[in-house]
């Protein structure tokens, strides 16, 4: 590895550091996103450049203070990143655990500074980093959610379990004096400098990953009652239609409030935006796990019951309708009993977006009307498949 | 201390630097593919990204090729690679918006350029290799920094778009000083292996500017995304004007001038016999009748006005340092601009119209609200007047 010159790696690593820095400073302060998290990256790459840089701070310096510095300086990186990694993949719990790890680590590196151990330090220093970076390894897999691939997963993780490993070869054989950068070989080196910015950039890219994931949420979603928006509940029956070609069953439940207009009318908008959430409140609470519902406009709402027939739907929809009348609206003093009529429809094979199935559910919501509402009315099933 | 870090920094070693740059455009490749291939971020941009720092990783191995492997490849190829890189970040560029890539334009500055520079010979003073390289590329940062900003003035005020569009002007700018400097400067592009002041600063240079166009790229996707959230959060994604949240806090907003002596009105506005026409035509008919209906009462509002959807069928439009005489002659406009409209659905052709409730803020009035109900009250009428009629509260 004489190929490679050691000072100029960390140079290069310096003034990564120093324009990750500034890049993290820029969107916690211009664009104001995720601006704690980002301000902890700010905070772990400045020390990584106090740390692995000799920019004349420690100059004069007995070497074990050197060497403490060093170790304590890298040692705070690593806990601001493993913080930054939580706060950005909101994980509540845990930071106790950092903040335990971390202490410990200063206290051994205090302790043997005392003590005039200098082989000691680096040992303790990277003991606790190899331990928050196995944490932080684990907050990514655990806090990745399900909506990115597994091996962006893997991507992302691994820069995590390689500096968990450097961190433990560094316990293991602690040979080499001096803190991870200064008169290591080249090699390490240039693996350090590409650890940096593999957990930089890739911080980045999921702090982007979200800001998208925003963006689909509320392309997807109905602003006032925080379902599912007409849109996405054509793109969901056109998931669950093609998964019926496939011999899954799926189900429909329409249901349209009775006279809501009156209740706009009488008791004024606010009333009639109460009178939606609370009907969505209930319908929820009626649905399973696996079950989506959206609003297809004005106050006429749609349940999605995948692995669901129309019979067991039906049952569904009745539970909804009793629960409805059960529970009246308290607005203001008002107590307003709101009812819905409900039409249900199983999916049908060879239906192309599965169009044909909202507008059977649709037809049974007007015959539920049309027989005085409140009630539910069922598709007929087809008579083959 | 100042001397002594600008010494360690000209002394350092540039094959390190120049493996340090290629591992680095390597990785940021590999970060930009993975954002193509495993998200929806603008995955056109994202890809010519990954390829633009490819091809430059690519440009910087083979020019420390030179002298080794045939002149063919250290030279010309590396030249080749590297102003492909840039031709590639321009075709990128107005693919962050969503727009087509520029790749004819890219092209018609990297095909001329590799042209020229395959007749040029690489020896002697290398003048005109390296005028016609850095021409190539100033040239592609240039178009990418003017289509970056035009794209941002539609959406952000001049000063962000400027303070974004800063980082690819500074790089347009140095790649000129290069190519202004190859005029009275004996040309300095040799072996980059060697250790010689030029070699590293222009090692350091590439190192900046390829953080910095990464770093920019970044943020242009990042602030497309901001703006499309915003986008997303005040309007109504059906007909486009403002929903109902962003109507209400400009309305708050203007009542609260209405005590410094600036009065407005509301214009209310519901469409007539929207549940037949939905019940007869089907909801998509509904929904186009609704974009009509916008269609036509665009053109009635001013710059300052706000038009917006407060739910279903009703609309609402502010009209600032307004009186009811003067939001009836918006709301009359608005009607017999509606009237006239066509609207045919599947061969059905189907009248629109709307009723029209007018209110205009008095200094008694202590919410928007109110002003709101009275002109909800004052449709209402216009609705039993027998619909497709202005009313004014009174």
């Amino acid at each position: 590895m004489d190929l490679l010159d050691a000072p100029t790696l960390l140079l290069v690593n310096a003034v990564f550091n120093g324009f990750a820095a500034a890049g993290w400073a820029l969107l916690a302060g211009v664009f104001r996103m995720a601006p704690r998290a980002s301000w902890l990256m700010v905070g772990a790459h400045l020390s990584r450049i106090a740390q692995t840089t000799d920019i004349g701070l420690t100059e004069g310096w007995p070497p074990l203070a050197v060497v403490a510095f060093e170790e304590s300086c890298a040692l705070a990186a690593v806990c601001l990143l493993a913080l930054a990694l939580r706060r950005m993949l909101r994980l509540g719990r845990g930071r106790r655990h950092i903040a335990l790890i971390t202490g410990l680590g200063l206290l051994g590196i205090g302790l043997l500074f005392a003590l005039q151990q200098r082989a000691g330090i680096p040992r303790v220093a990277a003991a606790a980093v190899t331990l928050l970076a196995l944490g932080a390894a684990r907050d990514v897999i655990s806090g990745a959610g399900p909506g990115l691939a597994r091996w962006i997963v893997s991507l992302l993780v691994l820069p995590y379990l390689v500096l968990a490993g450097l961190g433990a070869v560094r316990v293991a054989m602690p040979a080499r004096e001096g803190a991870i950068g200064a008169g290591v070989g080249a090699g390490v080196g240039a693996l350090w400098l590409l650890l940096t910015m593999a957990i930089s950039v890739s911080l980045m890219a999921l702090l982007v990953w979200r800001l998208v994931g925003r963006v689909e949420h509320l392309t997807r979603r109905d602003p006032m009652t925080d379902t599912l928006n007409r849109r996405a509940i054509a793109d969901e029956v056109q998931l669950l239609q093609a998964r019926r070609e496939r011999g899954h069953a799926f189900a429909l439940v329409l249901l349209d409030i009775d006279h809501f207009k009156r209740i706009n009318d009488e008791l004024g908008h606010a009333a009639g935006d109460a009178a939606l959430l609370h009907v969505v409140g209930i319908v929820r609470g009626c649905l399973r796990e696996g079950d989506r519902l959206g609003r297809l406009g004005g106050e006429e709402f749609c349940a999605l019951l995948p692995y669901t027939t129309a019979e067991a739907a039906a049952v569904v929809a009745e539970r909804i309708r009793a629960a409805l009348q059960a529970q009246p609206l308290v607005w203001r003093g008002h107590r307003v009993v709101l009812t819905a009529s409900f039409g249900v429809a199983g999916g049908r094979a060879n239906d192309a977006a599965g169009e044909a199935s909202l507008a059977r559910a649709d037809e049974q919501v007007y015959r539920a009307k049309g027989e005085g509402r409140n009630r539910v009315c069922v598709a007929p099933t087809e008579a083959f498949g | 201390m100042s001397a002594a870090l600008s010494e360690a920094f000209l002394l350092a070693d540039p094959l390190t630097l120049l493996m340090a740059i290629v591992l680095m455009l390597l990785a940021a490749s590999v970060v930009w593919w993975s954002m193509a291939a495993g998200t929806t971020v603008a995955p056109r941009a994202s890809m010519c990204l990954a390829v633009a720092n490819a091809l430059l990783a690519g440009g910087l191995g083979t020019d420390a090729l030179r002298g080794i492997a045939p002149d063919f490849v250290g030279y010309w190829g590396s030249d080749l690679l590297a102003i492909g890189a840039f031709a590639a970040l321009r075709a990128g560029v107005p693919a962050i918006v969503g727009e087509p890539l520029a790749w004819r334009s890219a092209l018609a500055v990297w095909l001329p350029a590799v042209a020229l520079l395959a007749l040029l010979p690489y020896e002697g003073d290398m003048h005109w290799p390296v005028r016609v390289v850095h021409l190539a590329m100033g040239a592609l940062v240039a178009m990418s920094c003017i289509d970056a900003w035009r794209q941002l003035r539609r959406h952000v005020r001049p000063a962000l778009s400027a303070l974004l569009i800063t980082p690819l002007f500074a790089v347009f700018l140095l790649l000129a000083t290069r190519l202004i400097e190859s005029f009275w400067q004996p040309a300095q592009t040799g072996d980059v292996r060697q250790l010689n002041e030029f070699n590293v600063i222009w090692l350091w240079m590439t190192l900046l500017i390829s953080l910095v166009l990464n770093a920019t790229m970044a943020c242009l996707i990042v602030m497309r995304l901001v703006l499309s959230i915003h986008r997303l959060t005040r309007r109504d994604p059906l007909t486009d004007v403002y929903n109902r949240r962003a109507l209400s806090e400009a309305i708050a907003t203007e009542h609260a001038q209405l005590q410094r002596g600036r009065p407005y009105a509301l214009v209310m506005i519901d469409m007539d016999r929207f549940k037949q026409l939905n019940d007869t035509l089907g909801h998509a008919a509904g929904d186009a009748a609704l974009c009509r209906l916008i269609e036509a009462l665009k053109p009635c509002v001013r710059d300052v006005d706000r038009l917006g959807r407060l739910g279903g069928e009703e609309f609402c439009a502010l009209l600032p340092l307004t009186d009811v005489v003067g939001g009836l002659l918006v709301a009359e406009r608005m009607r017999a601009n509606l009237e006239e409209s066509v609207f045919v659905w599947q061969g059905h052709p189907w009248p629109l119209t709307a009723s029209f409730g007018i209110a205009e803020a008095r200094s008694d009035d202590a919410s928007a609200d109110a002003v709101l109900g009275r002109a909800d009250r004052a449709m209402y009428r216009a609705k039993a007047q027998g619909r497709n009629v202005v009313q004014a509260d009174d």
